[in-house]
């Protein structure tokens, strides 16, 4: 296990040089200007030559590069030079609603999509099952910024159920979470469907699997071999997947939170995109890999509790 | 059993939250009655730096005047002038000197001391300083220093007459006064979001990407503002804005053209619009070898049916703009020609320039409204033989279009320059030193530029009036652009709890915001 997270470190570390790389050379590749973006007209040459020196594009691409590691190893990713925020201070305010949006959203998937999956996996090909691949496949395919101005209207304009925007009052636990209901609501949607989808594929496929037949035909109820057996191989395919989902949807939150009002790592970014305030995009895009990184390994940790014949960091022979 | 059990456990949940929130809102309600008078305003964007020397946006100068408060402001809905900071205010003859009398004993917020002579000196020459490096180093660009005569007396020496100095500089952000010695303690970074006036309210509180808190000054020395707090709530969607309306979540707000009438047919809020201060027109590259003869030029003015794009891309409800000036402002040619469709003309103009067609380009950002501008204007050239090819692209990558020599290269492009109430900063972009600039027309005339100088210098309103009329019109006979409109920028407010203020052309005065009428 830790030469297997030793290995992960390695691959992490070389995933961010390669992206700030990348990130570096692109500055130079894609045109627009961050002063002329913001100021339009107001922009004098004196400003952008300022500007620019603030942001370090002065630099050459590998001076960019070996200043931004050595500045993000003691934990310095650099000022915003509009704002003259440090950019850490900026992630570290907006990283943790980012996670708990992501992180509810998830929980909701799962404590939805998981029971509609085994239901469907349990009654194939009824009534039941088809409406629940309409309902499924409709929730992956409606854009989440369409759901979100729907419940909008509904839940928050029309029955006042829930608040519109923002985080609600600080310091105050319940208007935070009446705040979170519909964010994260609609957020998981997309992975409801998904998750039954995958959940009843799964289950279907482990439930034909000569062991259940054995197993069943030695007189174990339904009921134990579904959720003793079945569904514990079935889920390992679904972790792998949520891992996934919880790096993605770091990033791929801005829809939600841009209807919201939710302040976020998604809007940071796509703000900073927009506005080609470079430090800002290479510092949050760090943060965004190493995150990726780490739910992928949080996945692969509990498939090895799920099933013990995994071994993490060894190869099949 | 274990299903029951479970399906009240979420119940239970649902009506413990449902709960909270509903005594949150009662006692926010109560709070509303007997406490603190709160107004909720939606802005669009967040704020980037409040500083008046480095301001970034819109909403930068909105909040900015709020906190701070110079030696002369506008009044109230208006364009007209008075005394703030200063108690008397005189420009001499020569229109070189500007002398002034500070009201003593007016003291900068969180106890940053009194507003002295030599922070009036700190606050306007800074802006020439290099080391603040102000986009808003022109609005100061003929001040030569300011000199102190006492503690609450100085004098403003120009270099020469600067006439926006009276209409936009020392009645907008760019003439408030900060102050000296707290910037001095705590640097050009210390003053940025945290900033000190001595305006009728003090900056509270700043949650970044969520809201910006201004509390009622209770030193301040002029008249009180009737809100004790304003709370500026981060919405950048005007779709959420207008539910977070509806809900009650905000009390004001700015809203897109699709949703006035929904608005207007409730009694619980109230409209207001004005015409915008920008410009936003499609200009045409008088260096670009295909638009060289003015004739082509005319024959795209004349084909192209600016009431349709303004159908098309703003329902109808903005003006058809017709020169660089907006209505209401000195310089406004009100005898500008306002052009319709005549396909006809436009034909007769194609003959005279020897061609029946062309392939032409238009750069748009990629927003809905450019695109739809540029749709319609493709539909229109269609019938006189020209085949216009969109580019839509990324804002970022637009900017860059107009360029020193890359800049030759571009025939049609749609664009929108914002400006203050003064007909000096709608022409400054146009002169020959601009080409390649901000002069994407590349429109070079020595007679222009000429002109350009003089409204400047010149203080005489009649005789600006004469200057600006004569600019526009030489730009209309070069027919180097087709106007299509300054815009109008609509506010739904919560009809039975405020009643806004904004000068004429939409620059929104919170301080000036009251009870419902």
């Amino acid at each position: 296990m830790f030469s297997y997270i030793l290995k992960r470190v390695v691959s992490t570390a070389l995933v961010c040089i390669l992206l700030i790389i990348f990130l570096s050379l692109l500055i130079h590749i894609v045109p627009g200007d961050p002063a002329k973006t913001i100021l339009g007209p107001r922009a004098t040459p004196e400003l952008i030559e300022k500007i620019h020196t603030e942001m370090g594009l002065d630099k050459t691409p590998f001076q960019q590069i070996t200043g931004f590691f050595l500045n993000a190893l003691h934990g310095d990713l650099g000022t915003d030079v509009f704002t003259g925020r440090p950019i850490t201070e900026m992630i570290m305010d907006v990283f943790p609603h980012s996670l708990i949006l992501t992180t509810a959203s998830l929980l909701l998937a799962v404590l939805l999509g998981i029971p509609l999956g085994i239901f469907s996996a349990t009654h194939p090909n009824t009534i039941g099952d088809r409406i629940l691949a309409f309902l499924s496949i409709s929730f992956i395919t409606i854009p989440s910024y369409v759901v979100a101005l729907i419940f909008l209207l509904i839940f928050s304009a029309h029955l006042r159920i829930f608040p519109v925007i923002g985080l609600g009052s600080s310091g105050n636990v319940g208007d935070y979470i009446m705040h979170l209901i519909i964010p994260a609501l609609v957020l998981s949607l997309s992975w409801v469907g998904y998750l039954a989808r995958l959940v009843r594929t799964s289950l279907l496929e482990v439930l034909n699997e000569t062991y259940i037949t054995a197993e069943r035909s030695m007189g174990i109820k339904n009921r134990t071999l579904l959720f003793r057996l079945a569904l514990k191989n079935a889920l390992i395919p679904t972790v792998a997947v949520l891992g996934v989902g919880l790096g993605k949807m770091l990033a791929g939150t801005v829809f939600v939170e841009i209807i919201f009002s939710r302040p976020g790592m998604g809007t940071l970014i796509m703000k900073a995109i927009q506005n080609r305030n470079y430090p800002v995009v290479q510092g949050v895009s760090l943060i965004i890999a190493l995150w990726f990184v780490f739910a992928n390994l949080l996945a692969d940790i509990i498939n090895t509790r799920l099933d013990p014949r995994i071994q993490i960091g060894k190869t099949e022979r | 059993m274990k299903n029951k059990k479970l399906f009240k456990g979420v119940l239970i949940i649902c009506a413990i939250l449902i709960g909270l929130t509903g005594c949150s809102k009662e006692k926010e309600s109560a709070a509303q009655k007997d406490g603190p008078k709160i107004l909720k305003v939606r802005i669009n964007a967040d704020i980037k730096n409040l500083d008046p020397a480095r301001r970034y946006s819109r909403w930068d100068d909105v909040i900015s005047a709020t906190i701070f408060d110079g030696l002369v402001s506008y009044k109230a809905n208006s364009y007209d002038i008075e005394n703030v900071l200063a108690e008397k205010f005189e420009i001499s003859e020569d229109g070189h000197e500007i002398y002034f009398k500070l009201r003593e004993g007016v003291q900068f917020q969180k106890g940053a001391g009194e507003v002295t002579a030599e922070d009036v000196k700190f606050s306007y020459e800074r802006f020439r300083d290099e080391k603040t490096a102000s986009a808003y180093s022109d609005d100061w660009a003929n001040l030569d220093h300011v000199e102190v005569i006492s503690k609450y007396e100085g004098k403003i020496i120009l270099t020469e007459p600067f006439a926006p100095l009276m209409r936009t500089t020392l009645p907008l952000n760019s003439g408030v006064i900060v102050p000296k010695n707290y910037i001095e303690k705590v640097g050009l970074d210390g003053f940025t979001t945290d900033v000190i006036g001595c305006g009728p309210y003090y900056i509270d509180e700043w949650q970044p990407d969520q809201k910006v808190v201004v509390k009622k000054n209770p030193d301040y020395y002029g008249k009180a503002p009737y809100w004790d707090e304003i709370q500026f709530i981060v919405i950048s969607d005007n779709q959420s804005a207008e539910i977070a309306l509806q809900a009650g979540e905000v009390d004001f707000a700015e809203i897109s053209t699709n949703t006035v009438d929904t608005f207007k047919d409730n009694p619980d809020f109230g409209i207001t619009s004005n015409s915008d201060l920008d410009y936003r027109w499609i200009g045409l590259n008088v260096e670009n070898p295909k638009l060289q003869d003015v004739n082509v030029r005319k024959a795209i003015r004349a084909a192209a049916n600016v009431p349709d794009m303004i159908t098309a891309a703003y329902n109808g409800m903005v003006e058809q703009e017709t020169a660089i000036v907006a209505p209401g402002l000195l310089g406004y040619w009100a005898d500008a020609p306002k052009y319709t469709q005549d396909l006809d003309k436009a034909k007769e103009y194609m003959a005279a320039a020897g061609i029946d067609s062309l392939d032409l380009e238009i750069a748009v950002a990629d927003t809905s409204e450019y695109r739809v501008w540029a749709e319609v204007l493709q539909q229109n050239l269609k019938e006189i033989g020209i085949n216009l090819e969109i580019n839509s692209m990324e804002s970022g990558t637009f900017w860059e279009i107009g360029d020193g020599d890359k800049g030759k290269d571009v025939e049609l492009f749609a664009m929108a320059f914002q400006m203050q109430p003064d007909p000096s900063w709608a022409t400054m972009w146009f002169t020959s030193d601009q080409v390649g600039i901000w002069n994407w027309m590349r429109w070079a005339n020595p007679e222009f530029d000429e002109l350009h100088k003089q409204g400047l210098s010149e203080t005489d309103d009649q005789k600006r009036q004469v200057i600006y009329e004569k600019m526009q019109k030489l730009m209309d006979d070069d027919a180097v652009a087709i106007w299509v409109t300054n815009g109008k920028t609509y506010f739904a407010y919560n009809a039975k709890k405020c009643s806004p203020a904004m000068t004429p052309n939409n620059s929104l005065q919170f301080r000036f915001f009251s009870a419902a009428k």
